[in-house]
């Protein structure tokens, strides 16, 4: 009779080599933690950019903490920008020929038409990166203002589209701080509601609540209620982010989650309009548009095509154009965004691009019938 | 469901618990059972033209050895690579056969129209029906007898390591593994293990890393400069390499972890001084298939007719232009299989001096390698290309010429520039000790350093963009 085979035998393999060698793995790996703590934190090091890489990972809280915490930030830090309760929209000139409404890709294309045409009047107002929950509720911020406005440029960003369920932008990116809060929508008979709003609404405010951790706490629940994307493990401050290797697994987690995220949102042929976050962007443009004609201004809609996203974002809302009559600037149609030379290494689009959206902007202005002071001198 | 994805992990912890616990024979039904639904993941569609391969070849092969008449048995093999061929070329090929033939017609002045049908490709078909029609060869050849229980032929086919892409295993290994009983031992599980962290190194860390690189040239519109082309070809050389000898290393590491051996499918190809010398090293289990089934038997074939020189050299232009075919429905690919073809014979025509053989072995050797290395090169910026249109513009760019200048390449993500350093390391040694098993004479405290390394950097090169593996398409 054959005898039975062990189904897990042991072999000549060491047992003490292998217990040996995974013995040092863990002492390699405790000192690998050792060293970078040291390293990053105790000596020159602390201030290079490998710094930023290895604490990527970091919960999001963390790292507004680090930037709110930071004495005296110059004025155009990222801290007090973006945020729609802080005094900044009310105190703009109440009179210009264009109000630039949306990201930093709408304030580049602002500046390109002061180079080209230096006697326009500009109001901008929009924060970093923001998505159109954030552009339509700086909208209604500004709108409480008596300001005047020929023309409004409404930027809206391809990268943005997915972010339309959020809160705040740490909600799906975490490696780099931006803490402006904004609005929650959803959608109610084809509509764009206001759904919840943040308590935090302002540098200081925010600076408060780290003070308080009641009232962080309290701001946490309103993203864990409304913000479709908000996970407390990314965002909220833990343990782990005193551990390189697991804030390692907290950037991998975050990036396959938003990269899944964003697959999810837009398919291999476009932005599915079955999808809430599309739904969003399409019904609070509509509105603004809407809301814009209805004060008498005239809108333009600055479609920004950021790398790699080809024209998904004129495909998404071509119809609203068309229907509305609306004029529009595409990136796509000027510079691709499957080119790579059309970028920086910020992923801003190059000065020669900007150029050609702020000629394009003028056209429009131009043939709408610009008021006097913004007419080629 | 990809290896480097959260679903196979827990499908791997179930299926390997489970496989531990069951005796043998349970061992082969739930693997099986396991290899469909890994299979059914991407498309349950896919599972009905796996089992009818299995069925078909199966029956065949027992048809087979009961025929007598030899040219019975001959009929049996020819209906098994028949309908096999056929499969694989209605649907991979039809649309790229017919298209051409419509382009052809239309530029000899017939209007011609045509709608492409959707037809979708499964999932390693190449894979699995190349692994399918050797068996049926063997068995005709009588290399090996079909075994007792249709059980173990079907697990053989679909075995959900290496189903999808490869190594493609070979009956006469592969089969008795799945007959008879296994042993797991610890050396074979600390073995697997390590295969799976440097796979998984290798592709999530390096080759998802290039992907931006290399698809910022390949996959962008607009001509781009030389010095574009020349990086990304070089980035697309280790971008490939990684991708898809990772995916062998976990495919093999979790076969070991149940106490299979799957065939090496990678030896260090880099360090090849010769187009002979390549084929022994990438894609070993392709490139062997298509030695023992297409290239002995053509070259037998042309040595009986022996017409000269140049009959000598159909069976090297055949094989690697079905090598090139076997990739995918495109030009770019039977492109680059003549580009090999053709290497393959200017060295077999051009003759090393004797002296030069003779000569310092470590100043001539790396030269040969350096040169063959950009041999290899070229070829895969021809394998890489979209499109024939594409690869004179790449190549025109590379020579100056049409191009523009600058550099536009993305820096690759700092764990994939940490990860290459050692990557080339490990290589190296491989192939200076001729065996990848080189690391285990090291101390203790060394295999620790690497091992702790390679987790580090996979940890860190976890949020590098997943992608597919590449040669999931073929």
């Amino acid at each position: 009779m054959r005898a039975p085979v062990p189904r897990f035998a042991s072999s000549n393999f060491s047992r003490r080599r292998l217990l040996g060698a995974a013995g040092f793995v863990v002492l390699f790996l405790v000192c690998f933690e050792a060293a970078v703590w040291f390293a990053f934190t105790k000596t020159p090091l602390a201030h290079t950019s490998l710094r930023n890489f290895l604490w990527y990972g970091a919960s999001y809280e963390s790292k507004l903490r680090a930037l709110a915490s930071q004495p005296d930030l110059p004025p155009d830090s990222v801290l007090y920008a973006g945020w729609l309760r802080d005094g900044k929209i009310a105190s703009l000139p109440l009179q210009a020929d264009v109000t630039i409404y949306g990201m930093s890709f709408s304030r580049n294309l602002g500046r390109a038409l002061s180079l080209l045409r230096p006697e326009l009047t500009q109001r901008v107002i929009g924060g970093p990166g923001a998505p159109m929950n954030h552009t339509y509720a700086a909208y209604q911020e500004d709108k409480k203002t008596q300001r005047r406005s020929t023309f409004a440029v409404v930027g809206l960003s391809s990268i943005g589209v997915e972010e339309a369920t959020t809160m705040n932008r740490g909600s799906l990116y975490i490696d780099i701080p931006f803490p402006y809060f904004f609005p929650r929508y959803k959608l109610e008979g084809g509509r764009a509601v206001l759904a919840a709003e943040s308590r935090i609404n302002s540098a200081d405010e925010l600076r408060a609540a780290f003070a308080d951790r009641a009232v962080w706490e309290r701001q946490l629940q309103v993203l864990e209620g409304n913000d479709a994307e908000y996970r407390r493990f990314f965002f909220a401050s833990d343990v782990l982010d005193a551990s390189v290797l697991a804030r390692f697994v907290r950037r991998g987690m975050s990036t396959r989650r938003l990269d899944a995220y964003s697959d999810d949102v837009r398919g291999p042929h476009g932005f599915r309009r079955d999808r809430e976050a599309p739904q969003l962007v399409r019904a609070l443009l509509r509105q603004m548009l809407d809301e814009l004609r209805a004060e008498n201004i005239r809108p333009i809609v600055f479609l920004v095509s950021t790398q790699g996203t080809g024209n998904a974002l004129y495909e998404l809302v071509d119809d609203i154009l068309r229907e509305e009559a609306v004029p529009y600037v595409n990136t796509e149609d000027s510079c691709r965004s499957d080119d790579a030379r059309s970028y920086l290494p910020d992923l801003h689009f190059t000065l020669g691009c900007d150029a050609k959206f702020a000629e394009r902007t003028l056209a429009i202005i131009d043939a709408a019938g610009a008021p006097a002071s913004a007419t080629k001198p | 469901m990809l290896f480097n994805s959260f679903e196979f992990l827990v499908f791997l912890a179930i299926t390997y618990a489970l496989y531990l616990v069951l005796p043998h024979r349970k061992q082969n039904w739930m693997l099986l059972v396991a290899s469909y639904v890994f299979y059914g993941w991407w498309d349950w569609r896919f599972l009905g033209i796996i089992a009818f391969t299995t069925i078909l070849d199966y029956v065949v092969s027992l048809r087979i050895v009961a025929s007598t008449a030899e040219r019975e048995k001959r009929a049996w093999l020819g209906l098994s690579v028949g309908i096999n061929l056929g499969l694989l070329g209605v649907f991979k090929y039809f649309n790229f056969f017919v298209e051409s033939f419509v382009e052809l017609a239309n530029h000899a002045g017939l209007h011609v129209d045509w709608v492409p049908l959707h037809i979708i490709l499964p999932v390693g078909i190449s894979f699995y029906t190349f692994q399918s029609i050797s068996y049926s060869i063997d068995v005709y050849r009588g290399q090996i007898a079909p075994p007792r229980r249709f059980l173990d032929y079907a697990l053989f086919v679909a075995f959900f390591p290496q189903m999808v892409a490869g190594p493609i295993q070979r009956a006469t290994y592969f089969l008795p593994q799945v007959v008879e009983p296994r042993q797991v031992d610890l050396d074979q599980v600390c073995r697997g293990a390590f295969l799976i962290l440097y796979g998984l190194f290798k592709k999530a860390v390096i080759a998802d890393g290039l992907a931006g690189a290399v698809g910022s040239v390949f996959n962008a519109a607009g001509a781009h400069s030389g010095l574009d082309v020349f990086v990304a070809t070089y980035l697309f050389v280790l971008q490939i390499y990684c991708d898809f000898s990772g995916y062998t290393d976990i495919a093999r590491g979790v076969a070991k972890l149940m106490g299979f051996n799957l065939s090496k499918n990678f030896m260090t190809p880099f360090y090849s001084a010769s187009p002979a010398e390549y084929w022994t090293r990438w894609h070993i289990s392709l490139s062997s298939w298509v030695k023992d089934y297409v290239y002995f038997p053509l070259a037998l074939h042309y040595l009986r007719k022996g017409d000269g020189k140049l009959d000598e050299y159909k069976p090297h232009l055949i094989s690697m232009l079905l090598m090139g075919l076997w990739h995918g429905a495109a030009w770019t690919y039977i492109l680059w299989g003549l580009y090999h073809g053709l290497m393959l014979i200017a060295w077999d025509l051009f003759k090393w001096p004797r002296s030069l053989k003779r000569a310092s072995r470590l100043l001539v050797k790396p030269l040969r390698i350096a040169f063959y290395f950009q041999i290899t090169a070229i070829s895969l910026l021809l394998f890489r290309a979209n499109s024939v249109h594409q690869i004179g513009d790449l190549l025109l760019a590379l020579v100056g010429r049409g191009g523009t200048r600058g550099f536009t390449i993305p820096t690759p993500p700092t764990a994939t520039l940490l990860a290459i350093p050692l990557l080339l390391g490990f290589d190296y040694l491989s192939y200076h000790h001729s065996s990848d098993l080189f690391y285990r004479k090291w101390p203790d405290a060394a295999r620790g350093v690497l091992v702790a390394a390679l987790f580090i950097l996979l940890l860190m090169g976890w949020s590098n963009a997943p992608a597919e593996f590449i040669y999931f398409q073929f």
